[in-house]
């Protein structure tokens, strides 16, 4: 069928709405130096942080020209391994030399710097200006060297301060996408485990890298994947987010289709389950697709404690979701529709609160989640010094006040509380901001149709998720469609002995996470372990 | 890409497109005539609707899960298909907006008695345009998970009235004659024939060749969901309030309370069989888009779908205003015109093909 509505997004971008591009098309270098510094100074204009440094003078046998972006290089490194050796060499000086075995000598002997290569046109060359490279020209050479010297500013390993956890690693990624690669390296020691790297963007030129186990991960959702990258048409990729609306699924829908993280572990697990790792340089959240409904309510907490609290806490999130969607909206139909549900005494109680309240349910609610949601705004924005301050205000004199001053009833504060607290407990903040939207659609809805009228929602909200995909594969899988023996990691976190496939995401094979010939129950386990001990 | 649904998926679908109607319209029909016997009544009608499941499911695994009008076309002629296609279209529509207006009179009895039914009718229309729209494999998806939560209410149902059952309301048993039986699953039947469904979902099953235990194993599970509610309540309440109360199974559930904490449990009841409803009501819709699809050769499905959703809508509106108009047509009208579309015409098609096909072979074994 086809969609009511179609999302603009690059995928399907019409080739007249091409962003204007920077680059022009390939122009070769030139034999001679002073041509190719000319050309260069001119492709980068008066850029104060673009350093040419020439070796030797005009009229030597062969000069040399050395060109980085100072910020982003190594200085040391350009000092030590390239313009020491250059300037020292008197190798470079004997007559016979021609201009093709200078440039060897250079590339192979002179200059001390592992990773080399050639380049051959000004746009090739700008851009390895641009990641931090330092370029050699000689004269006479219509290729150039690019030494890698990159070593700019970076922000060292932190605790992640969105996905917190109690036991489990305390690393987050950092804008670096070499430390990204480098971090799930460390945790997957596989030939198997595959980076591809592209770039995005036509000015930003953002390198991202995707990061698959070769033999696990889908060949299906990869290929798509890969055409959703190569399809992106922008001029831009400031953030993960850039990437997950470009290449997500579903158009409009509200609900995410890619889980986006800054825990690597969170990452490994998820390649390790065939899912795809998106790395983006510049940002420290990486995204992982394919994407369903239940890996929102996963945290990696769930892996690092025992099976029992994790089951009881997962399910904990789940009645949180419900309560957080629907608490204020049961609350507006039972007490505006349905009030023989409530049992008399309640009735009463909640009467007596409502009596001297002058607005309906509805307007009540919807007043205290929007204060809420100010208070909320407020909290990211202020400076953390009187974040404090503005909590106490908001929530307990603003609340109090309401109360006492007859505008909201006590009850009320209760329920947005309350709901705003489960909102909390709902691990992956993409699907916490849906549901505060859908909240407010929800508390209207039963404003107006009361109970059938959340029903109505719901069952639309089902019918919605029921027929998105990411990456081809259904949203609520492994519950609709049903596959019992993928339920152990849904709703509960069967102990891992018992996990021993990896779900079988959309057309890839169920693999195998664990021998099950022969199998060991944890019994026998300790048993072995203690005669593995013994001398 | 067609979409694809699995077995248990369609035998889901087969049950959602009985059981919610039949949970609320039956149990007076059948304690009318009845009375204490009414699970026998269930029983007999359940044999019925398993021929006739057996019968939508030989046509299914004889055309291969074909799309039912164009297979006609193919097989016998064009014109013939069309005729027959507008007659089931009649028929799609005509049970759509009964189907829609019984759940708007429940839900202007029971739950929203101020809300205009125009209102109700727009909101339920919206939502199936929706469900159809979104294609038989959401519809499908929905449906089955709305069939398994029948595992969390079942328990909580039996548990909640576990205190008001008494077996001796059922006695005498067998009091009633066999014309009795027959007169009052005369209703029953019609409802089970609506396994015929399936002739239009037949191109979306992963494995046509299995329509016939798609349709028992529906069929069966229909069976004993009317069976618990028809038992619950004449063990509740007895015989003779089954026949004065509107929606006897409804008022079961009126009187389970858990503690003193929470009380009239009928609300929550009644919210789960509303999104049941829906789902009956946009397979429904699915189905009567399909039929005109094929009856007319049409590839889109936007305007016919809405066009199609228009027509069920204004006929649920003014033909069946009346509630005891739709009473009486479900008490007399329904059997006549469902045994018609849903088993005779099947039936006719299906002896056509046997005759066809025994001609061939004898043709062959001559040759």
């Amino acid at each position: 069928m086809k969609p009511l509505f179609t999302f603009n997004n690059s995928k399907k971008a019409p080739k007249n709405d091409q962003p204007d591009r920077a680059v022009p098309v390939s122009r070769p270098l030139s034999h001679s130096l002073e041509a190719n510094l000319l050309e260069l100074q001119q492709g980068v204009g008066k850029s104060s942080d673009v350093v040419f440094r020439r070796i030797g003078q005009i009229t030597d046998k062969f000069p040399l020209a050395l060109v980085y972006i100072n910020g982003l290089v190594n200085s040391d490194k350009v000092n030590q391994a390239i313009l020491q050796p250059l300037t020292e060499s008197t190798d470079l000086k004997e007559k016979e030399m021609t201009a093709e075995a200078a440039f060897n000598l250079i590339q192979d002997q002179i200059v001390k710097v592992s990773d080399m290569a050639e380049l051959k046109t000004f746009e090739t060359l700008q851009a390895s200006l641009f990641e931090g490279n330092t370029v050699i020209l000689t004269e006479g050479m219509n290729r150039a060297l690019a030494a890698d010297t990159a070593g700019w500013e970076k922000r060292s390993i932190t605790e992640p301060s969105s996905h917190g956890v109690i036991r489990g690693p305390k690393e987050s990624f950092t804008e670096d996408l070499r430390t990204g690669t480098a971090l799930l390296r460390r945790r997957i020691k596989s030939p198997d485990l595959r980076v591809e790297e592209y770039k995005i963007g036509q000015r930003t030129q953002t390198s991202i890298a995707i990061v698959y186990l070769k033999g696990i991960a889908d060949e299906e959702v990869l290929a798509e994947l890969r055409r959703r990258l190569n399809g992106i048409n922008t001029d831009r990729v400031l953030g993960s987010n850039y990437i997950e609306e470009l290449i997500g699924d579903g158009g409009l829908t509200p609900f995410p289709t890619i889980q986006n993280t800054e825990r690597p572990d969170a990452i490994a697990g998820g390649v390790l389950e065939g899912q795809i790792g998106i790395l983006i340089d510049g940002t420290p959240f990486s995204l992982l697709a394919p994407s369903v409904f239940f890996n929102f309510f996963q945290s990696v907490e769930d892996y690092n404690q025992r099976f029992d609290i994790s089951s009881f806490l997962r399910i904990i999130r789940y009645l949180s979701f419900f309560v957080s969607m629907m608490l204020p909206a049961l609350y507006i139909a039972i007490t505006t529709f349905h009030q023989e549900m409530v049992p008399t005494t309640l009735l009463v109680s909640l009467a007596a609160q409502r009596e001297g309240v002058p607005f309906p349910a509805l307007i009540e609610a919807l007043m205290m989640e929007l204060t809420f949601d100010v208070l909320r705004e407020a909290g990211v924005r202020m400076p953390r010094a009187i974040g404090p301050a503005i909590s106490i205000v908001g929530a307990l004199v603003l609340g109090q006040a309401a109360v006492q001053a007859g505008l909201v009833s006590a009850a009320m504060v209760i329920v947005v509380s309350f709901t705003a607290i489960c909102n909390f407990v709902i691990p992956a903040q993409t699907m916490a901001n849906v549901i505060r939207l859908l909240r407010f659609l929800m508390m209207l809805i039963a404003g107006i149709l009361g109970l059938f009228g959340i029903m109505s929602f719901l069952i639309v909200l089902l019918i919605h998720m029921a027929g998105l995909h990411s990456f081809g594969v259904p949203y609520l899988k492994p519950v609709a469609p049903m596959t019992p023996r993928y339920l152990k990691d849904i709703f509960i976190r069967a102990p891992h002995w018992m996990m021993k496939t990896r779900p079988k995401i959309a057309a890839a094979q169920e693999t195998q996470k664990q021998s099950s010939v022969p199998e060991v129950k944890p019994a026998d386990r300790s048993s072995q372990h203690k005669e593995d001990d013994s001398p | 890409m067609i979409q694809k649904i699995s077995t248990a998926q369609a035998a889901m679908l087969v049950f959602n497109a009985i059981a919610p109607t039949a949970t609320v319209v039956l149990p007076i029909i059948l304690g009318t005539y009845l009375e204490q016997d009414s699970p026998i009544g269930i029983l007999f009608s359940a044999c019925v609707g398993m021929a006739i499941a057996a019968l939508i499911g030989s046509i299914i695994k004889y055309n291969q899960g074909a799309p039912f009008l164009e297979w006609i076309g193919k097989r016998s002629s064009r014109w013939l298909a069309v005729v027959l296609g507008i007659f089931l279209l009649q028929y799609y529509l005509d049970a759509s907006a009964a189907i829609m207006r019984e759940f708007v009179n429940f839900l202007k009895d029971n739950v929203l008695l101020q809300t205009p039914v125009f209102v109700l009718v727009g909101t339920s229309l919206l939502i199936i345009i929706y469900a159809a729209h979104k294609g038989i494999e959401a519809i499908a998806r929905v449906n089955s998970i709305l069939v398994l939560l029948y595992l969390l209410f079942l328990p909580s149902f039996m548990f909640g009235l576990g205190d008001y059952l008494n077996v001796h309301r059922l006695l005498p048993m067998f009091q009633h004659s066999f014309a009795s039986v027959t007169l009052a699953s005369l209703t029953p039947v019609a409802w089970m024939s609506e396994v015929s469904i399936l002739l239009f979902l037949a191109p979306y099953l992963k494995s046509p060749d299995k329509a016939r235990r798609i349709g028992w194993i529906g069929l069966l599970f229909v069976t004993v969901i009317m069976q618990i509610i028809m038992l619950t309540t004449l063990m509740t309440f007895g015989p003779e309030y089954l026949k004065s109360s509107t929606y006897p199974g409804f008022v079961t559930f009126d009187i389970i309370h858990f503690g003193n904490f929470w009380e009239n449990l009928n609300i929550v009841f009644i919210s789960y069989w509303i999104l049941s409803v829906y789902m009956k009501l946009a397979m429904f819709l699915f189905a009567t888009l399909e039929c005109f699809k094929q009856t007319f050769r049409v590839r889109e499905n936007g305007p016919y779908l809405i066009g199609l959703a228009l027509i069920i809508a204004a006929e649920c509106l003014f033909t069946w205003k009346q509630p005891a108009k739709l009473n009486e047509f479900n008490a007399q009208g329904r059997f006549p015109v469902y045994m018609l579309i849903n088993v005779l015409i099947p039936l006719s098609i299906y002896l056509c093909c046997l005759v066809k096909r025994t001609v061939a072979k004898r043709k062959g074994q001559a040759a």
